[in-house]
């Protein structure tokens, strides 16, 4: 049984190699080595971040790597990833630039960008999409499915025993965490629920939450009481007082709650992972930090840094995180979210190109750099007993809300690391796009060019194949793959007739049967 | 479904066709009250966030008075994790909505509050002076015998002031017997009170009726208690109300009405009214207005004097204690809206308005400029925290917020981006160009527009203008143009007037009492938390509108909804 341990200096700095004046949490290194299980367990990280609108430029690497191809259904094109060097940088593609010490070739082996994925449906502005809940234009969707982070927290599969979870899943997030569960957790039939699950940003927290011991009012060898706020709820249901049946629905809600949370203040972390002490600084004291790019980067390295723990200490092993500049006003640069200024005056206009899709690259390569990377290579130093590192039996996903053009859900990038426990081939850059079929754009498309691709549930199945969830917990009645089926609304329908075709002739059921597959390449 | 007051009329289809002479009449009251609706009931609603921080406070203060304060610094940080309440616009709209109508379970709301209770629960009893001012000196003297007994004395005092209900002697022994085998030690104590928080009549307003048998059932004296001081001050019921609840005079028309305007004459009130101005108001996304302090182009358009960090907040306030000073002086829903006194507690906006910085109590100065014509004057409701004006935004808020007026959605497949001032285009020229044609004209022009124009005679933080100066990106002025203010903002159907600033639109929105049946509107999604049914809940919004176009005080036009049968009844569905 052997751990790596981490270097101390990949506390002291940033993937993106900034120097961090933070107070080093080296209580939170591991001492011992974990147990050495049979099959390391997987984790999920899903980032969002808002708008998206990076120009195709910028997002990804020259085609010229692209060097195989293979028909499904359209040609499709993959190549090995090789990063180019720039002085200090290795280069994948303007934003995905990352410090030579960080995404080093090994890191590159395990990454994959998969490109030419569409939401079949004009979404506009949603928290939810990325990970699977429909809500374009910010509203319910007609249909809603919980977001897949909640699939795999609530799956038996995922989750065979959560003796050791504190979370099974953790949301970060400010007002709308993108997260989407059952109204009762894990209880299908109690309906999608239609309010974000709540989250926290507090790096302290989380810390709390996963990693700290059991909260006990009083000590003196006490129990904790939890288990008596629970028979108060149970008691009210239960007893003779009037309620109505809703008011009872409520009540079992919050009794769901409350036992999840009795069952998590009865975990202890794995044995051999030294329950470290309380940091003495919490990110949120980093605000105000709009405008303040290395503050924004370290902000997400702090969660980073107690996520990366409780992961391996098997306290949690799923985070989601959703970025927005507006609520948690940040941008990644110089230019504060000012509002809604970086809304309007930069994301709106940077299908235009020049200064605004300037900014939006800088912003997005910092979060790679700062943050994706960040969590990437903490992940990747910690071993997971069995002769890899825990990103090896990891899948860590960036989403984000937009295509290349906001608003537009043709080819929402998506870049992931690990390959989870082997579920998934890496190192490769797939283009998934009908480059034979180029969409019509519109007064807001500028330079940017619009094609089909594959259907995004595809990707969505993939990472909960990947995550060993099985179809049967998930697949459609009305294909085999994840999600709700959606369809391009009427008024959109000139992405696709301008150009001589139909949205259902783009994405037709031949292509929603094939959803519940690994995307080509991967499997 | 009510009438929308923007449908064309067919007599009068052409608003650039004015006819002076004959300026529209207040417009139809919009509300109407069926006694036989039976109105839908929130189910076991959950206490906003603000609540809940009342609530705990208000338990510090009740079991430590001395140490509330210090304890609630301590404990502070670990509620800072609960999760904020999500506001949500109205179906239809784009913005807006009222964080108290968020009623989602979380699983980060219960992690958050038991983590809280955990620590309060600590700091009550950290100390042997502490648990001796919480529970008496029965708790820490040498006798033994007493510990019990004085345990459950303390729980009925604090447990029936948490939980908004005396303890009946059984849950009174339950939550004691948590307790054992240990009464009164510390650990024992807190585990007690972490308990009581965590309860479902702590954290939700659990309502049970006074009659098993019928569908609707009327209130308990403390079911009643806890509405009203939660509707009206966001927190528990204080002494006088618990007494009224107690004797039963709060079940009296008497003795509700004694309460009832007690709590809306209250300084405390201003813990609902400002949140809900806030909401109402959207003053919420104002953003800061230092940000961009660094900009060249902001900076040039700053002047000498750039906005400080607490000018942001200074302007809110100025919103916030307009209406506290209109309630508090009797005011009505009129005056509110023309109110041109300025609570400037900022250097920065005491100069936006000319007016020397208010103190914080008596009366406030009133800016020179008559131009200054109220509420849509007022620098937060014009300030961008950007060299620009967004006339759209300010158009749309008036339609929407003020006026009732649902707009809907832009198309789409528009082109968002915003409308861009440029070396030979003023703000509006601008807007009206990128606006004025194909699928934005259809609302732009004369719906959303016009009202935002009308107050273009005012800059980008709120100061007053009659010419818009034109910058590069790197602080030089490009060019200077006269602004137009002039608009026809077509408030009703059929009203066709051109209006030539703020001032003259304050005035006729007034007189169209849509602003008063708005108001009514948007204070019963406040209240009832959710939004309206005119079929079922016509009672509550015509007592409200009624009273507001009426010109009666706000004071009663609040009251007006607590008046209503269904506040004092739950219907179990």
């Amino acid at each position: 049984m052997s751990i790596k341990l981490l270097d101390r200096r990949m506390f002291l700095q940033g993937a993106s190699g900034v120097a961090l004046a933070l107070p080093l949490l080296e209580s939170l290194l591991p001492r011992e080595a974990r147990a050495l299980p049979v099959t390391p367990p997987k984790c999920f990280v899903h980032f969002r971040t808002p708008h998206g609108g990076i120009s195709a430029a910028n997002m990804w690497p020259a085609d010229s790597m692209l060097t195989t191809s293979m028909s499904y259904l359209h040609t499709v094109r993959a190549g090995p990833l090789a990063a180019q060097q720039a002085g200090s940088n290795a280069v994948l593609s303007p934003v995905l630039t990352a410090p030579s010490s960080v995404l080093t070739p090994a890191r590159v082996a395990k990454l994959n960008l998969l490109r030419g994925l569409d939401i079949p449906k004009y979404m506009a502005h949603n928290f939810g999409g990325a990970l699977g809940y429909y809500d374009d234009d910010k509203g319910t969707p007609g249909s809603p499915r919980p977001t897949i982070d909640q699939v795999m927290a609530y799956s038996p599969s995922f989750y065979p025993s959560v003796a050791s979870v504190k979370r099974r899943s953790v949301a970060i997030g400010k007002v709308n965490t993108g997260s989407y569960g059952y109204k009762t957790a894990g209880v299908p039939g109690s309906g999608v629920s239609t309010s974000a699950i709540g989250g926290t940003e507090s790096s302290l927290g989380l810390f709390n939450t996963l990693l700290a011991g059991t909260p006990s009012s009083g000590g003196g060898g006490r129990k904790p009481v939890v288990d008596q706020v629970l028979a108060s709820y149970q008691s009210l249901r239960n007893g003779n007082a009037r309620l109505s049946s809703e008011d009872k629905v409520r009540l079992d809600q919050h009794i769901d709650a409350v036992a999840e949370l009795q069952r998590r203040l009865g975990t202890t972390v794995s044995a051999g992972c030294t329950v470290p002490s309380t940091p003495t600084m919490d990110n949120l004291g980093l605000r105000p930090m709009d405008g303040a790019p290395t503050k924004n980067v370290q902000f997400f390295q702090l969660i980073n840094e107690v996520i990366a723990v409780a992961m391996n200490c098997g306290a949690t092993r799923i985070m989601t995180s959703s970025i927005d500049e507006n609520n948690q006003a940040l941008t990644f640069t110089s230019r504060a979210a000012q509002g809604e200024d970086w809304h309007n005056n930069v994301s709106h206009s940077a299908s235009g190109g020049g200064a605004a899709q300037a900014l939006v690259m800088q912003s997005h390569q910092a979060f790679f750099a700062g943050v994706f990377m960040d969590l990437v290579a903490r992940l990747d130093g910690f071993s997971n007993g069995a002769g890899g590192t825990l990103l090896d039996s990891s899948l860590v996903a960036w989403g984000q809300e937009s295509g290349n053009v906001t608003h537009f859900a043709f080819t929402m990038p998506v870049i992931t690391a690990g390959g989870a426990g082997g579920a998934l081939k890496t190192g490769q850059y797939c283009d998934y796009r009908n480059t034979a079929k180029k969409l019509s754009g519109d007064s807001s498309t500028g330079s940017e060019q619009l094609y089909s691709g594959l259907i995004y549930n595809q990707w969505l199945s993939t990472a909960l194949l990947a995550m060993d969830v099985p179809r049967s917990e998930w697949a459609e009645t009305t294909h085999p793959g994840y999600g709700e089926r959606v369809a391009y609304q009427s008024q959109y329908a000139y992405f696709f007739t301008n150009v001589g075709t139909t949205a259902a002739a783009t994405y037709p059921e031949a292509m929603w049967q094939k959803t519940g597959e690994k995307l080509p390449f991967l499997g | 479904m009510s009438p929308d007051p923007m449908d064309p009329d067919p007599m009068n289809p052409d608003p650039m066709n004015p006819d002076p002479m004959n300026p529209p009449g207040p417009a139809a009251a919009l509300f109407t009250c069926s006694p036989s609706a039976v109105p839908d009931e929130l189910p076991l609603p959950r206490l906003s966030r603000a609540q809940l921080q009342n609530t705990l406070q208000f338990a510090l203060a009740l079991a430590l008075p001395n140490d509330a304060a210090s304890i609630w610094a301590a404990v502070k940080p670990t509620f800072a994790r609960y999760p904020a309440d999500v506001i949500t616009p109205a179906p239809g709209d784009l913005r807006g909505g009222y964080g108290r109508a968020d009623q989602a379970i979380q699983q980060t709301q219960v992690d958050a509050m038991f983590d809280t209770a955990v620590a309060i629960g600590a700091q009550l009893t950290s100390t042997t002076a502490r648990m001796t001012a919480l529970l008496g000196a029965c708790a820490t003297d040498a006798s033994t015998t007493n510990d019990r007994a004085c345990l459950e004395a303390f729980v009925q005092r604090f447990g029936a002031r948490v939980t908004r209900a005396p303890l009946k002697p059984a849950e009174v022994t339950t939550y004691a017997n948590i307790s054992d085998p240990t009464p009164v030690a510390p650990a024992a104590v807190a585990d007690v009170i972490v308990t009581l928080l965590s309860a479902p009549q702590t954290l939700y307003r659990v309502e049970h009726g006074t009659l098993d048998s019928a569908a609707t059932a009327p209130l308990s004296a403390y079911e009643l208690a806890a509405r009203l001081s939660y509707q009206y001050w966001q927190s528990p019921p204080d002494d006088a109300l618990w007494a009224a609840a107690a004797d039963g005079s709060l079940l009296t028309a008497a003795g509700f009405d004694a309460q009832l305007d007690r709590l809306v004459n209250d300084a405390r009130l201003s813990a609902s009214l400002d949140e809900f101005a806030s909401q109402w108001l959207r003053l919420t996304e104002l953003p800061p207005l230092d940000a961009l302090s660094a900009d060249p182009t902001f900076k040039a358009f700053a002047g000498s004097t750039l906005p400080a960090a607490s000018s942001r907040d200074a302007m809110v306030n100025d919103v916030l204690a307009s209406l506290t000073a209109t309630v508090r002086g009797g005011g009505n829903a009129s005056d509110f809206l023309t109110d041109r006194r300025a609570f400037a507690t900022d250097d920065f906006v005491a100069g936006v308005y000319g007016v020397a910085k208010w103190s914080g109590t008596g009366a406030a100065p009133l800016p020179a400029s008559s131009k200054r014509a109220g509420l849509l004057t007022r620098a937060a409701m014009l300030s961008t925290g950007t060299a620009m004006t967004r006339p759209i935004h300010k158009g749309y808020l008036v339609r929407n917020a003020i006026l009732c007026q649902q707009v809907g959605a832009p198309p789409q497949n528009v082109d968002l981006t915003p409308p861009m001032s440029t070396g030979s285009m003023t703000t509006r020229q601008a807007v009206e160009a990128k606006t004025g044609s194909g699928v934005c004209a259809g609302c732009h022009p004369t719906r959303i527009n016009p009202p935002g124009f009308l107050t273009e005679g005012f800059d980008a933080l709120g100061r007053e203008r009659t010419a818009e100066q034109l910058f590069d990106a790197t602080g030089h002025v490009t060019g200077t143009l006269p602004i137009d203010s002039s608009a026809a903002p077509v408030l009703t159907p059929g009203d066709t007037r051109k209006m030539a600033d703020a001032v003259e639109l304050t005035q006729a929105i007034d007189a169209t009492r849509l602003y008063q049946s708005c108001l009514a509107r948007q204070y019963f999604r406040f209240s009832a938390i959710r939004y309206e049914s005119s079929s079922r809940d016509g009672c509550a919004l015509a007592a409200m509108e009624t009273a507001a176009r009426a010109g009666k005080p706000l004071t009663e036009v609040l009251e007006a909804y607590a008046r209503t049968a269904s506040f004092k009844q739950r219907r179990f569905q």
